[in-house]
């Protein structure tokens, strides 16, 4: 099934990154960056520490605003668009580390993003689904999210996006601190809400399980496309990488 | 028993509005993450307006109402957003609570330079349904007239309708879940500055509201007694821990209630009375700070995404060229040099008083530098350590007919022993909780030590003869032995700065700001250093306060108030608060300042203008926390390395290593 | 590994937030210069139990020995001093410093020097044999060319490895690595491992790892407790703990990827 708002837009692109540039304050961080998301597709984007993995996803959905390309999601340029409107057009973001409120009850994290995402009238509806995905989040739906343990403010913040689908969700480092058997669940929850229709940009640092999943990937080194193109060429990129730092950090010391 | 009920009934309406502004407070840090120093302020101008319209421009009670509160109260919340808060990082509650502070001594001062000095009473009342003269029933012997019904019910309606809106609306968990963290409840689709702002708009309006509900209640109508209201205030709030709106109300009335029965019980004469009554809601306040544990959990909770924002910029001396580096302290020498020769030669006596004003102020400020530049924890008693030294010297001058200098070290001895007190009960509390300990602490001296007769001499203050002040005896040099004198101990002072910043301390302070878990993590005794740092401040700063004295031959009390604490930090960290110079520029500053607007109509404000000044400069804190003169020094710095070397190609530092991404 | 004196001791620790078991009567021990995994699920109680070691967290039951000695009451700072070193799951820098200035507070530290007097007689310059020990542990890490650079530029793997670095300066007994691997890439986690291995062999450092890499884990370690709901669930040798159904159900899942 595909969502209503993914109708094909740009060739069946559902978000397009044109030349992206990107900074933190005097420190650039992005530099042209372009690929392209599939409606319904799964995106890998993968590269060591530092590559910039984590802000092109930032900049996709808004957190950090391009200095200069265009991103186009679902027909509409956002490249300049405020956070909180690119997600109502359909955009989620797990973010990296933690990414719940934690002064906030667990079922107040859910409530506001369900109330915004869904609609009041699907609110019980949800949070019924969200705690029979992810049971110990019911048992503690009354607790400060704060108090949860590291791996349980991930599944947290994951429940949000796999309860109420969005058109892409953008995944930053979800196995990072997690369970072997807990990242079996979680790559199980993306599989299914992307048969559902929804597109992923999946980050990842463990390379070899998200190119499995992934049916494009994008390597990225010190802020720069480094390789884009099927997932089975993107491990070699990746250690070609890796040597030359090698390398280079042998030379240097 | 039913004497009991005559005493304890009217404290009822002063705790009803009590209540209204702690529900305020609480609902503002809740809803936009602020702890509103300021509220006090904007109630104080909201009726300041109204009562000018009604008395003095013959308005109605309710043309008045909708422009000093429904317009004025929203505008100002919805200023204080876009021009102040929004700009301010989540995670950096220091610049929240400078900003808010500035705005706590800047509002008052800047009502009289727009509408010059007023005499008003606030007698105007918009108590809207019952009459304030009228009894409408007895309780247990007691006249219940309007007042007590209007201030009740409103402060009902208010606690009802706060509570529901914070905990019972989407809108109150939105500007919840955007105090944390304004861009993660972006992620959730909320427009998270709308929400703050609106948080803003709704604080404001109810500041402006309290106001001038309230005036009435207080008879007087002076910027003090709305302070007293909102430290009273505060007192329920952090007893509330800034969460329960409820349990704020409830105190706040418990203290209204405790003071006029305290008051009916107690002998006028007895030390209680003038002790301790007015001083129970600082009492309160040290009380729940002390023993609520869940204080010392306040303003822990960051943001997530914090790592997005920009990492903060170098200092100017850490961003120069080495070359560069070397001109700019030649020139500080050549500078202090020529300064030097100035004042032994040419300098106008009244501008050299101005000058030696400048440096004895600057010796004080060091201190600020020292725990709040080094340390890292906002301090609002510095003012109270320099008042308590000062008093120290002059009544040992007075009685003892010791010389200033001498009694100056004994009074800047005392002023570190009550530091170190302050810090062992201050040991786990950090930013928030710290800063209205040390603000409490600031007020218990006021009431007490400050206004006691046989200390301060009352208002007047101590005065000295000049063969006590003992500046002769070590120097004596035409007249310029106070120049001398203050000159040699800001230099003393700044060299210990210096190496402590540069020693194992300084280090240590440095770490302890990063990551307190990690430097105990390493076997580092943290309350030890945070101890001598208070102790090492305290002493300063009360140098600093013998210093003032001996310049103004007068130890007064109204010198080292509260209000001067808060003006201490504020010229620290308009200038620069991570730099000895910052405080050095502050002081001089600020003393120059004071001076030139003699020269000008004082019809413009007067001394006033010169806080009004400071404070709104210390605004520019939220758009460069390093400082703005710190900020100008590094473009500047900047700006001629590139006129004069045209090495630095301002090219961007490519870092593809930054922290701030993964 | 019998033979070897017990360091660290935990008896039946028990700790609960608000009503909810974090950890339920632990009890393990790590001998001198032995080498412990600490596996299990998210919400096991492993940090929580960290944090009762170190005296962040005070535990509700059961005791806590380190070197024969008990912890009871002990604040952080003193079980530091006693050579308790830990890194942390979230990362804890000092912003605004340099790498060299981490590991000269921690060398500081492990002297115990720190007195005010000294720094305002202008006597707290580092001596020499304060520099060398930084270098030797800038070298031992392998961030010797990092040594003046800022932490703030750092990134979360270079920052783990300043962090590990610290820990080592102020020469614990034991080190307790708290997801020293997480948000590094395959080369960093070896890195670091190859780092815990010399330290422990050559130090003669006991090392207690929590980790979910599986293969850093059983590089690094001799022994490996497995943790589920506050309980101990095995403790044994890597892959015999490994092997144990129980185990595998928890924590692994029916795929097994050890």
């Amino acid at each position: 099934m595909t969502s209503p708002g993914t109708s094909t837009f740009e060739g069946g692109d559902v978000l397009s990154l044109e030349n992206v540039c990107a900074a933190y304050g005097p420190y650039r961080a992005l530099f042209d960056v372009s690929f392209r998301v599939p409606a319904g597709g799964i995106v890998a984007l993968v590269g060591s520490n530092g590559a910039g993995k984590s802000t092109v996803a930032r900049t996709v959905t808004g957190l950090v605003t391009a200095t200069s390309g265009r991103i186009v999601f679902s027909g509409h340029d956002v490249t300049t668009m405020p956070a909180f409107r690119i997600a109502r057009l359909g955009m989620a973001h797990v973010v990296e580390g933690r990414g719940v409120f934690s002064s906030l009850t667990v079922e107040e994290n859910l409530t506001l993003a369900f109330r915004q995402r869904a609609g009041r009238k699907l609110l019980a509806g949800n949070l019924e689904r969200a705690y029979t995905a992810f049971p110990i989040l019911g048992e503690r739906r009354r607790q400060m999210a704060g108090n949860l343990s590291g791996g349980q403010q991930r599944l947290l913040s994951l429940a949000k996006v796999l309860v109420v689908p969005p058109h892409v969700l953008v995944a930053d480092e979800l196995s990072l601190g997690l369970a072997p058997v807990v990242v079996d669940t979680v790559y199980e929850g993306l599989r299914e809400i992307n048969r559902n229709g929804t597109a992923l940009i999946v980050v990842e640092q463990q390379v070899s399980r998200v190119l499995q999943l992934a049916g494009w990937a994008v390597v990225l080194d010190r802020g720069a496309v480094a390789y884009e193109g099927e997932p089975a060429g993107a491990g070699e990129a990746v250690e070609a990488i890796m040597s030359q730092r090698e390398e280079a950090a042998s030379s240097h010391i | 028993m039913e004497h009991f009920f005559g005493f304890a009934f009217p404290g009822i309406p002063y705790g009803c509005s009590y209540a209204i502004v702690a529900v305020s407070l609480v609902l503002t840090y809740q809803a936009t993450g602020v702890f509103n120093f300021a509220f006090g302020a904007q109630a104080f101008a909201s009726a300041f307006v109204f009562t000018l319209l009604t008395q003095n421009h013959g308005w109605s009670g309710f043309a008045a109402f909708l422009v000093s509160v429904v317009v004025m109260g929203p505008a100002v919340g919805f200023a204080f957003d876009r021009l102040l808060f929004r700009h301010i990082p989540n995670s950096n509650g220091t610049a929240k609570l400078v900003c808010s502070l500035s705005l706590l001594v800047g509002i008052p001062s800047l009502l009289p330079v727009i509408f010059g000095q007023q005499k008003l009473d606030a007698t105007a009342t918009i108590f809207p349904f019952f009459n304030p003269n009228v009894v409408y029933f007895t309780l247990i012997g007691t006249p219940i007239n309007g007042i007590y019904l209007s201030t009740f019910s409103v402060t009902a309606v208010v606690l009802v309708a706060l509570t529901a809106l914070l905990r019972y609306t989407n809108l109150g968990l939105q500007m919840r879940g955007a105090v944390e963290s304004r861009r993660l409840v972006q992620l959730d689709g909320v427009n998270a500055n709308g929400v703050v702002a609106l948080a803003w708009v709704v604080s404001s309006f109810m500041a402006g509201l309290a106001g001038v509900l309230l005036a009435p209640v207080f008879g007087a109508f002076t910027a003090d007694n709305f302070a007293a209201l909102t430290v009273t205030a505060i007192a329920a709030a952090v007893c509330a821990l800034m969460r329960s709106l409820p349990i704020a109300a409830g105190v706040a009335v418990l203290i209204g209630v405790a003071t006029t029965t305290l008051q009916g019980y107690l002998s006028p004469n007895s030390i209680i009375y003038s002790a301790v009554v007015p001083a129970l809601p600082f009492l309160v306040i040290v009380g729940a700070l002390l023993f609520l544990p869940g204080m010392r959990a306040l303003e822990s909770s960051r943001d997530p995404l914090a790592t997005i924002d920009p990492p903060p910029p170098p200092t100017a001396a850490g961003a120069r060229a080495p070359k560069m580096d070397r001109i700019v302290r030649t020139s500080w020498w050549v500078l202090l040099a020529v300064f030097f020769a100035s004042m032994l030669t040419w300098i106008p006596v009244t501008w050299e008083s101005v000058f030696n004003y400048g440096m004895a102020l600057s010796t004080v400020l060091l201190s600020v530098t020292l725990i709040t530049g080094m340390a890292g924890q906002l301090s609002l008693c510095q003012g109270t350590f320099a008042g308590i030294s000062a008093f120290t010297a002059a009544q040992m001058a007075n009685h003892l007919g010791l010389n200033m200098l001498l009694g100056g070290l004994f009074g800047a001895a005392l002023a570190a022993v009550v530091a170190v007190v302050l810090a062992l009960l201050s040991l786990r509390l950090r930013g928030l909780g710290l800063a209205l300990m040390t603000l409490a602490a600031a007020l218990l001296f006021d009431s007490t030590f400050f206004s006691a007769v046989s200390i301060t001499a009352g208002v007047e203050g101590v005065s000295l003869q000049s063969k006590w002040l003992g500046t002769s005896a070590f120097f004596n040099f035409d007249g310029h032995a106070l120049f001398l004198l203050g000159i040699s101990v800001l230099a003393v002072c700044v060299f210990v700065v210096l190496l402590v910043r540069k020693g194992t301390v300084g280090r240590n302070l440095a770490a302890m700001r990063g990551s307190e878990t990690a430097v105990a993590g390493l076997g580092i005794n943290l309350s030890r250093q945070r101890i001598m740092v208070f102790a090492l401040s305290g002493a300063i700063a009360g140098l600093g306060g013998v210093l003032v004295t001996i310049q103004q031959q007068l130890a007064s009390p109204s010198d080292w108030n509260y209000q001067y604490s808060l003006v201490f930090v504020v010229l620290v960290v308009t200038t620069s608060v991570s730099t000895v110079e910052g405080a050095i520029q502050a002081g001089i500053g600020f003393a120059v300042i004071q001076q030139l607007l003699t020269y000008i109509p004082s019809r413009f404000g007067g001394p006033s203008l010169t806080i009004v000044l400071f404070a709104f400069g210390a605004l520019t804190y939220a758009a460069h926390p390093e400082g703005v003169l710190e900020y100008q020094k590094r473009r500047s710095t900047l700006y001629f390395e590139k006129l004069f070397f045209r090495q630095n190609e301002g090219k961007p530092s490519d870092v593809s290593t930054t922290g701030a991404h993964g | 590994m019998g033979s070897a004196a017990v360091l660290l001791s935990l008896e039946n620790v028990s700790k609960a937030f608000g009503g909810i078991v974090a950890v339920q009567d632990v009890s393990f021990t790590v001998d001198t210069g032995e080498s412990v995994g600490l596996v299990g699920p998210n919400g096991a109680g492993k940090t929580t139990l960290f944090n009762c070691v170190c005296g962040q967290l005070r535990q509700d039951a059961g005791a806590i020995t380190f070197g024969g000695r008990s912890l009871a009451g002990l604040p952080t700072f003193k079980r530091a001093r006693l050579g308790i070193g830990r890194t942390y799951q979230k990362v804890e820098v000092f912003t605004d410093m340099t790498v060299r200035d981490h590991l000269m507070v921690a060398e500081r530290a492990r002297r115990g020097e720190g007195r005010l007097w000294k720094d305002l007689l202008n006597m707290s310059a580092p001596t020499s044999s304060e520099v060398r020990q930084v270098e030797a542990t800038l070298e031992l890490v392998g961030i010797t060319h990092l040594a003046e650079v800022s932490v703030n530029s750092l990134g979360l793997g270079l920052c783990r490895l300043v962090e590990l670095a610290r820990a080592l300066a102020a020469e614990p007994k034991i080190l307790l690595a708290d997801e020293p691997s997480s948000g590094l890439d395959l080369h960093e986690t070896a890195e670091v491992a190859a780092v815990l291995r010399t330290v422990q062999r050559e130090r003669g450092t006991a090392v207690l790892l929590v980790e979910h890499d599986l293969t850093m884990v059983s590089d690094v370690v001799d022994r490996t407790v497995v943790m589920d709901l506050g309980k101990v669930l095995a403790d044994g040798p890597f892959t015999e703990v490994m092997a144990n159904p129980t185990v595998r159900q928890a924590y692994l899942g029916q795929v097994g990827t050890a």
